[in-house]
């Protein structure tokens, strides 16, 4: 049984989607949809510790053995991403859903939870697979299935937003099977370790610099780095907040995977850093993505645009993190992959919570819900710091990690840059926390938080931004291993 | 030896009782005075093992610090409520 | 077991209980706190290291050896007898940060590594504000709102430095450091500010007496003998610092001459002390560094004793202002001797505490050759005869009569200051029960006849001096006055250059229409119309936006195989 568990990642969600239509019944659904996502937490979980503990694993998907067949192939990199994708997806499918935020009605909302294993199934399975083209086949499903959940979204502008995602996505995908089909030319396989025994001989030629710049023009779009970003901002606004928690936690999050995964076990360090110099191109625009994703977020009058203009930001400093291209940038970019998953799922959650007792999303409407929402309001102020990156907060580990590579590196700049766009942060997020604790409102309101089925989840996570924030084992250690593997031999 | 001061004193100065506390300090200025010529030195410079050196040193110090402090006051003097 | 609780966390962790205890248990509660962590300390194994990973670094918060200890045992003792001080108040605002604020120095003393040093660091800054903002004045909340920056500011230059130490040397070790980089020269300025430092030192005249009368103890004892003790666990033997250390000595002593309010006479007296630590630090021998410790553990004593006599005129009469008090020793006979022990002390007289400790940093810079150094400690020690012997006790109790009639101090405030005045009588007497506390061994004897005989005449010509100086016209008078020091910068200058800015910008704006404003305006609207959501970055609609970037970024990947 254990040794079929990489299958059963993503088979067992893709299996559990047609279910759930077939189920119906709303109560019946989410409890049979959470249970799925908490057994694939429970696979990823043990597929991270067998990793730790033995090393790489490989499977044969049905038994056809790679490069003929595909293969599934974790390492500690992969696992890693698992673990967030699983655990984000966990604490989320767990959130009550709200019929306020979303255009279908109750009966209907089995459609979202197929909808979310089935995106679940394709963001597990771009991880876990070791197969070029396998991965644009699950970045096709847990994308389509993204547009959708994006356009369940109540405010009519969520279909707009989601076509336009739809249209985004597109060109990247596309972008991505013409740089696959572009090294299938070179090399005959599709096999990721094949692929970076047979690519080295060709990795002159122009097709291959052709295929590269596809590839990576291509993640960048899933990634939204900028100035590739401009799907995302409608996409989370309008869309439902849940799926903006989960989409902003594991979509660009495992688009990160899959441009380090490119650049470091296909192509490799040589050619990418040293041949190409990719970091002249990727460091000036992580830094342009850092400001201007931070300044944006200041003139925004809608918290979630607020917070996905903050992603852009946060999305800067993992490029920089992997621009930097030695062990403590990379590994502060890979920690920082999990660290903003965390705060941003968790952000987005408690403005789940906050929409469940106002009507709008608008900065303004949460004028005094300090009061009225504590503990709502509490986590809001906790994923804040880890935003800022105070000291003790997730944020503070990555942003730790960072400036050390800069430093490493020499880019004194670069290193004041990242202090300095905290303070920028600090401007959004005081923005929002002034409106919230300080109105001149007279009359206290009356205390009205949040139910505990929203509360929970949503302090699971932000809970895990000051655990994580204090014992850093589990992620710093394991993402500076993952950057050690991921380096190794190159320099 | 400002433990001179409560003995004589009392709880307000009055004229006999200071001149009195003045008398004993300069009584007790001449003993040890007088005494430092029969006490043995060690002192790290040469100056220091003078009789009566660190006396000398004494009054000389306080002449100069308030000397000089009476000029800084030409200088950083405000009126109380300067800042406000 | 009960070493597995950092030291200083009793504190911290008992003070967040306080405000949810009631009546009497709330005051033995507040008393046994110093207490147990007193008692703690003394079980502690030199030796104890306690580190937990963090980031993947190993971090050491606590970390036991003989210098830490020393200043440790005299933290307790400050904490137990300014929170018996402060017994009276109704205050739980006070109590807790003082506590906090207590536990955090403590804290810091065994701080094994620089992260942990800098989360304590922080921590007392921010505990020890509310000593400050606890006086409920408008002065007190800017002078209050003052000291936090610079409080703050050492704390991010301790951060910066730790980091770029770390960048250069891999290690996050607190040992000694040493002026060796960038990384540890931000570091030392960081101690600095808090050592009050000449030039880093407005904080802490500008503050102290704007302390409520409890708030001034609390504060005398810990922030700057915390900074002492990082100085000397980092840079002892940093021969800069031995002029410094000269430099504050002296001016302080003169600025204390000719002070008017007599907490911040304190406060800079507080300073000229500190400098005598410096140079011991600067000095760096196994004597120096001692005297170091001695003279830290005797000078929160007879600091703190002289706060609390002060603090205690304050409270009853309502003023420390020199030119307003006198002959109080009528109403106030408790207070005018123990107060007259912490003069003693100060001024070195043989059988108190400053004269067993003092002359150890004498002796040490003498023996090392620092012979400037020695005269101009020597003078200052003279300086504090005149200014925290005779002008503190003379002034208040002693002095011609004004009229006040008080009460005596409160019996909690008797029982601290008697408790602190018999600490400096017994280190006098018996100077081997500090000595052996100290961290290496002592070779030094205080009582010799000659040193004995010296200091006698040092004291008696001094108090003769100012006797003469008196009647000479030439002693500077006490009167109602404030003495600009290094804050006029901050709270006058800097203000005063602000307004001139900016009225001659509005000047320049009427003169020429402002063409250089239009501009800056027109940045502020180009910003803002970029990002705004009707900008072009803040406008996240466009589709065809979007393709043309990837078309452009394909085209820059594609030319880079070109170049």
């Amino acid at each position: 049984m254990t040794e079929h568990l990489p299958a059963l990642q993503t088979a067992l969600p893709l299996l559990a989607a047609p279910v759930c239509v077939l189920l119906r019944r709303a109560a019946l659904v989410r409890v049979f949809a959470v249970l799925v996502t908490w057994s694939c937490l429970a696979i990823a979980l043990s597929l991270l510790q067998e990793v730790l503990g033995h090393g790489e694993i490989s499977y044969a998907l049905g038994g056809w053995v790679a490069p003929l067949g595909i293969e599934y192939r974790v390492d500690i990199l992969n696992a890693y991403v698992l673990v967030l994708v699983a655990t984000i997806a966990s604490v989320v499918i767990a959130f009550p859903l709200a019929g306020r935020e979303l255009r279908i009605p109750k009966e209907r909302f089995f459609l979202f939870y197929a909808l979310f294993l089935l995106c679940l199934a394709g963001l597990l399975g771009i991880t876990i697979t070791g197969d070029l083209f396998n991965i644009f086949v699950f970045l096709e499903i847990s994308s389509l299935s993204a547009y959708a959940l994006i356009g369940l979204g109540r405010d009519r502008r969520a279909l707009t937003a989601g076509f336009s995602y739809l249209v985004m996505g597109t060109i990247g995908g596309t972008f991505i099977l013409i740089g696959i089909g572009l090294v299938y030319q070179m090399t005959g396989t599709l096999n990721i370790v094949d692929l970076s025994q047979r690519l080295p001989p060709v990795l002159g030629t122009r097709t291959v610099w052709m295929a590269f710049a596809f590839l990576v023009v291509g993640t960048s779009i899933k990634l939204a780095a900028f100035p590739l970003h401009q799907w995302l901002p409608n996409a989370y606004t309008y869309g439902p907040s849940v799926v903006a928690s989960f989409l902003s936690a594991t979509a660009t999050k495992v688009a990160y995977y899959v441009l380090v995964r490119l650049l470091f076990t296909v192509f490799g360090f040589a050619f990418v850093f040293e041949r190409v110099q990719l970091s002249a191109l990727l460091l000036p625009l992580s830094l342009i993505a850092m400001v201007v994703g931070s300044l944006a977020a200041i003139y925004q009058t809608n918290i979630k645009r607020l917070l996905a203009y903050s992603s852009i930001a946060q999305i800067g400093y993992m490029t920089l993190g992997l621009s930097l291209a030695n062990l403590d940038g990379l590994t502060g970019g890979l920690v920082h992959l999990f660290n903003h998953g965390l705060i941003k799922g968790g952000l987005f959650l408690v403005v789940a919570c906050a929409l469940s007792r106002v009507e709008s999303p608008r900065i303004e409407s949460l004028r005094g819900l300090g009061k009225r929402m504590p503990w709502t309001m509490a986590a809001f102020v906790v994923g804040g710091l880890g935003l800022i990156g105070i000291p003790g907060t997730v944020g503070f580990v990555s942003k730790w990690y960072l400036v050390l590579g800069a430093l490493d590196q020499g880019l004194y700049f670069v290193a004041f840059m990242v202090l300095a766009s905290s303070l920028l942060a600090v401007v959004y997020v005081w923005r929002v926390i002034e409106v919230m604790y300080f109105s001149d409102e007279e009359r206290a309101p009356e205390r009205d938080d949040a139910p505990l089925s929203m509360l929970l989840p949503t302090w699971v996570l932000i809970g895990a931004t000051i655990y994580f924030g204090l014992d850093t084992e589990l992620t710093a250690g394991v993402a500076e291993q993952a950057a050690a593997y991921l380096l190794g031999g190159a320099s | 030896m400002s433990q001179e001061k409560p003995s004589v004193s009392g709880g307000q100065a009055d004229g006999a009782a200071m001149r009195r506390g003045l008398r004993l300090l300069g009584l007790i200025c001449a003993v040890l005075f007088v005494a430092d010529f029969f006490v043995e030195k060690h002192g790290h410079h040469a100056w220091e093992n003078l009789p009566g050196a660190y006396g000398f040193f004494g009054l000389l110090a306080c002449g100069v610090l308030a000397l000089v402090a009476s000029l800084l006051r030409k200088f950083v003097e405000r009126d109380e409520d300067y800042y406000d | 077991m009960i070493e597995a609780i950092p030291p200083g966390m009793i504190l911290i962790l008992g003070a967040l209980i306080l405000p949810f205890l009631g009546g009497a248990l709330q005051r033995v509660w507040l008393v046994l706190l110093p207490v147990l962590g007193f008692v703690q300390l003394t079980l502690l194994p030199e030796g104890l290291a306690q580190s937990f990973e963090f980031f993947g670094y190993g971090l050491n918060p606590v970390r036991v050896d003989s210098l830490s200890l020393v200043f440790a045992y005299v933290f307790y003792l400050a904490a137990f007898l300014s929170v018996v001080y402060a017994l009276h108040l109704r205050d739980t605002v006070q109590w807790v940060s003082g506590l906090v604020y207590a536990g955090s120095a403590i804290g810091a003393l065994f701080a094994g590594d620089l992260i942990s040093l800098f989360v304590y660091w922080e921590i007392t800054a921010l505990a020890s504000l509310f000593q400050i903002w606890a006086r409920r004045t408008e002065a007190a909340y800017r002078a209050g709102l003052r000291y936090l920056v610079i409080q703050v500011s050492s704390g991010v230059l301790l951060l910066a430095g730790t980091i770029l130490h770390f960048a250069d040397t891999g290690s996050l070790e607190f040992g000694a450091l040493g002026l060796v980089s960038v990384g540890t020269t931000l570091i030392f300025l960081a101690f600095g500010i808090k050592a009050a430092f000449p030039l880093l030192h407005g904080w802490l005249e500008d503050a102290y007496p704007e302390a409520t009368v409890t708030g001034a103890v609390f504060l005398s004892a810990f922030t700057t003998k915390l900074a002492i003790y990082a100085l000397a666990r980092g840079f002892a033997g940093t021969e800069i610092l031995v002029p410094i250390g000269a430099v504050m000595a002296a001016f302080a002593t003169f600025y204390a001459l000719i002070e008017n309010d007599l907490r911040r006479l304190l406060a800079y007296s507080l300073i000229s002390q500190l400098g005598f630590m410096v140079v011991g630090i600067g000095v760096g021998s196994e004597m120096a560094l001692n005297g170091t410790a001695a003279h830290a553990f005797a000078s929160v004593l007879y600091k703190g004793l002289l706060f609390m006599a002060m603090g205690a005129v304050l409270y009853r009469t309502g003023t420390t202002r020199s030119s307003e008090l006198g002959g109080l020793y009528g109403s106030m006979p408790w207070t005018a001797l123990l107060c007259l022990v912490g003069s003693a002390s100060i001024a070195a007289l043989p059988l108190f505490s400053g004269f067993i400790s003092k002359s150890m940093i004498l002796t040490a810079a003498a023996e090392n050759h620092y012979s400037l150094t020695y005269t101009v400690l020597l003078a200052a020690s003279a300086g504090a005869v005149l200014h925290s012997g005779i002008r503190i006790s003379y002034d208040t109790f002693f002095g011609p009569d004004r009229g006040i009639r008080c009460d005596e101090a409160p019996r909690n405030m008797r029982f601290a200051m008697g408790g602190a005045a018999l600490l400096c009588f017994a280190l006098g007497v018996a100077p081997n029960l500090l000595y052996e506390l100290l961290p290496y061994p002592v070779n030094y004897q205080p009582y010799t006849f000659s040193h004995v005989a010296d200091q006698l005449q040092l004291i008696a010509f001094s108090v003769a001096a100012a006797v003469l100086l008196v009647r000479l016209g030439l002693y500077p008078k006490a009167r109602s006055a404030r003495n600009l020091d290094i804050d006029w910068l901050y709270r006058s200058l800097l203000p005063g250059l602000v307004q001139f800015a900016g009225r001659q910008l509005a000047r320049l704006k009427s003169a020429i229409e402002s063409r250089a404003l239009m501009g800056l305006q027109s940045a502020v609207r180009y910003v803002q119309g970029h990002h705004a959501p009707t900008g072009v970055l803040g406008d996240p609609w466009s589709i065809g936006a979007t393709a043309l970037w990837a078309a452009l970024l394909l085209v820059a990947y594609l030319l880079m195989a070109y170049l």
